[in-house]
């Protein structure tokens, strides 16, 4: 254990290091809560294969790793994936600062207010104050609470109450491995009263191609009553970094909450996505797609609690693993005893192409309604060989064939997507990775 | 066209096809006949190509070449279509663009140039009228959630815009009511031209009645043990395959 050890007494060393960095900033109100998740830290274990959540996702590596304080990235080219449809907001990141030059803010202040944390934490924005840190729990979660305590940069929006944002909000999370950096941002979203909001969020790498990274993300959204949020995670880092993430959502009463994670490539990535359905007849959707290669390790964990009656919940993560990647998925759903006429359903199907790529899948359902809907399935399996033959006997050779059937399973996830640009932006991807 | 000499198949080790001797020319129809387990499906499956069934002796060859030696999809390039008796449901692929993928990979392997969408669509049209079938159906997922009587004129449908040199039908009739049985029989004998050949694999004669063959085998215990013409099918019809097995014990 002494890795581990290390590595969490590395950040507290550290702290004043950090502190420094912030300058003004140490005397925002928020900083408070920095600091009180620092001496929570203190306590907390670093997460290990023996606790139930961290079976499958082993982080001995990471723990022996040493990370840096994030130094911006010296890239000044914009790549050429970062092209962003015209009608959009986007906030580019990289190594947790703010790229302005290649960032645009283009919704009315009317719709929203769209700021990054230091700015708003500089200008003591309300939020900080009333929302942040308040439903992504510190008391038992070791990443949750080490990002708190390094909060550094990150997205602060509030959509005004009854407007519609039409123009997707895109983040761009960029990771330079020149160095080996950890970057902890930290979202906070509020959607108002009856409005709405399509926030997309891309996860890439630049550098070099061995390097080592340690991404450790938390975002807070609050859904409020009537409002809709989708929000949309891409995963696409060719870099094998560590990547820990939370999401952490409130829903009010009628409200609709979508979340879509793909995940391409990467190094090591841990998803949490865990939604509190505080609100009656609320829609919450969760769709994940995980296209795997190499030794890459997607790890999706979710909670769909049902708080309160008559709510709709839907799961299906789809995953298809190749070569001796890895996949984990742990999809919990509560109906609490007051949680009458709840639906909820979820799945989880797993293609491995390989006798080496393997899957984890543990959907868990604790119910204690009685009169609920609710259902859960998972499958796992290779290819289907009687549909794989009766292609080929239509002419379609092998691999194109594989490459059909591996296309239409990918699609079931892909058509729900309902953001052209970013659903363009996948299909295209998958397909020509699939086809080879 | 085709000539089967001496076929021997197993499946796990387990003989199947005891040495299948047939031979099928262009322009004919030959029925299959025989009582369930005699190996019918399996002679239908390893023509095609199926991985399953390892081939122990014998030949196959069609039009001039080894079939043996080819995959699947190399079979159905030379000429060669399987009805299925149980056609495979696959979620996610449209039946139009299953099919457009399988005419035009078909036409490269005969070194033709693939069809563009609008001549795509127009042959399609045309033989969409000779199984009745619906342009929705077509719209949706390959075979999921079509009945039975659907799924099998979607095979037929399939057939007419592959056009095989040779179309085996195994078990067409099976689960179809006599109206959709009527349907896929007419579609068939709409499709055939001096050219190519239809092999009918069926339990029963009714699908006979409508697809008229040249000639009649029974296949029992995993060998053809009787040959003739239409007529022998009736006189199965009437017996049942009783006296074939005793014939063949004797």
């Amino acid at each position: 254990m002494l890795a581990e050890k290390t590595f969490t007494s590395d950040f507290i060393d550290h702290y004043t290091h950090f502190e420094e960095t912030l300058g003004p900033r140490t005397a925002s109100t928020f900083h408070k809560k920095r600091q009180e998740a620092l001496t929570t830290l203190k306590d907390l274990l670093f997460p290990h294969i023996k606790q139930e959540a961290w079976k499958y996702t082993n982080l001995r590596a990471l723990a022996k790793e040493s990370f840096q304080l994030a130094t911006p990235s010296t890239v000044s080219q914009q790549p050429d994936w970062l092209k962003s449809p015209e009608e959009a907001n986007v906030l580019v990141f990289i190594n947790g600062f703010y790229k302005e030059e290649w960032s645009k803010v283009i919704s009315p202040k009317t719709q929203l207010d769209l700021l990054t944390w230091e700015e708003a934490e500089q200008a003591n924005y309300t939020l900080l104050t009333t929302h942040a840190g308040k439903i992504a729990t510190t008391q038992s979660d070791y990443f949750n609470t080490l990002n708190l305590a390094y909060t550094q940069q990150g997205l602060v929006m509030h959509v005004n109450k009854n407007q519609a944002v039409e123009a997707p909000i895109i983040i761009y999370q960029i990771i330079d491995t020149s160095q080996p950096v950890a970057v902890q941002p930290r979202n906070l979203v509020v959607v108002g009263e009856n409005a709405q909001a399509k926030l997309v969020e891309i996860h890439q790498t630049v550098g070099p191609e061995e390097g080592k990274a340690f991404l450790n993300e938390v975002s807070e959204f609050f859904v409020e009553k009537n409002a809709r949020l989708s929000y949309y995670k891409l995963q696409h880092e060719l870099q094998p970094i560590t990547h820990i993430n939370t999401t952490q959502v409130l829903q009010k009463d009628h409200s609709f909450f979508g979340a879509t994670t793909i995940s391409l490539e990467g190094g090591l990535i841990r998803n949490n996505l865990n939604i509190e359905i505080a609100g009656e007849h609320c829609e919450s959707f969760m769709t994940g797609l995980s296209v795997l290669s190499g030794k890459t390790h997607v790890d999706h964990h979710t909670i769909a609690d049902h708080q309160v009656p008559h709510s709709y919940s839907n799961e299906l993560y789809k995953g298809i693993f190749d070569d001796r990647s890895t996949g984990v998925f742990n999809g919990k759903v509560f109906v609490r005893p007051q949680a009458q006429k709840t639906n909820a359903f979820q799945q989880n199907r797993n293609i491995l192409l390989t006798d080496t790529a393997s899957i984890y899948t543990k959907p868990q359902l604790e119910i204690w309604a009685d009169d609920v809907k609710c259902s859960h399935g998972a499958t796992t399996g290779q290819l289907d060989e009687d549909a794989l033959f009766y292609l080929r006997t239509r002419g379609i050779p092998e691999e194109r064939a594989k490459a059909l059937l591996l296309t239409a399973f990918a699609g079931e996830v892909l058509e729900r997507i309902d953001l052209a640009f970013f659903k363009a932006y996948c299909e295209n991807y998958i397909h020509t990775r699939l086809s080879n | 066209m085709l000539k089967i000499s001496n076929l021997k198949a197993n499946i796990d080790d387990k003989e199947i096809l005891k040495g299948i001797d047939l031979e099928v020319k262009a322009g004919e129809v030959h029925a299959i006949m025989g009582p369930n387990g005699s190996g019918k499906s399996t002679l239908a499956s390893v023509l095609a190509g199926r991985e399953e069934y390892e081939v122990t002796d014998g030949t196959v060859t069609f039009s001039g070449k080894d079939l043996l030696d080819l995959a699947p999809e190399e079979r159905a390039g030379e000429g060669i279509f399987l009805a299925f008796q149980y056609p495979v449901e696959i979620p996610g692929v449209s039946t139009t663009n299953f099919l457009k993928t399988a005419l035009n990979e078909i036409r490269k392997y005969k070194g033709m140039e693939p069809l563009d969408a609008v001549q795509f669509l127009k042959m399609m049209k045309e033989k969409m009228k000779l199984v009745e079938i619906s342009d929705t159906l077509l719209k949706r997922s390959l075979n999921e959630g079509f009945s039975g009587g659907e799924k099998k004129r979607n095979e037929i449908f399939q057939m007419a815009m592959l056009t095989p040199k040779l179309a085996i039908l195994d078990e067409t009739d099976s689960g179809l009511d006599i109206d959709a049985l009527r349907i896929v029989a007419e579609g068939v004998n709409k499709l055939k031209t001096p050219d190519n050949a239809t092999i009918v694999v069926t339990h029963y004669q009714r699908l006979l009645e409508y697809i008229v063959p040249d000639y009649v085998h029974v296949l029992y215990n995993g060998r053809i043990v009787k040959s003739g013409t239409k007529e022998l099918a009736l006189e199965l019809e009437e017996k049942g395959y009783d006296w074939i097995k005793a014939e063949v014990v004797a």
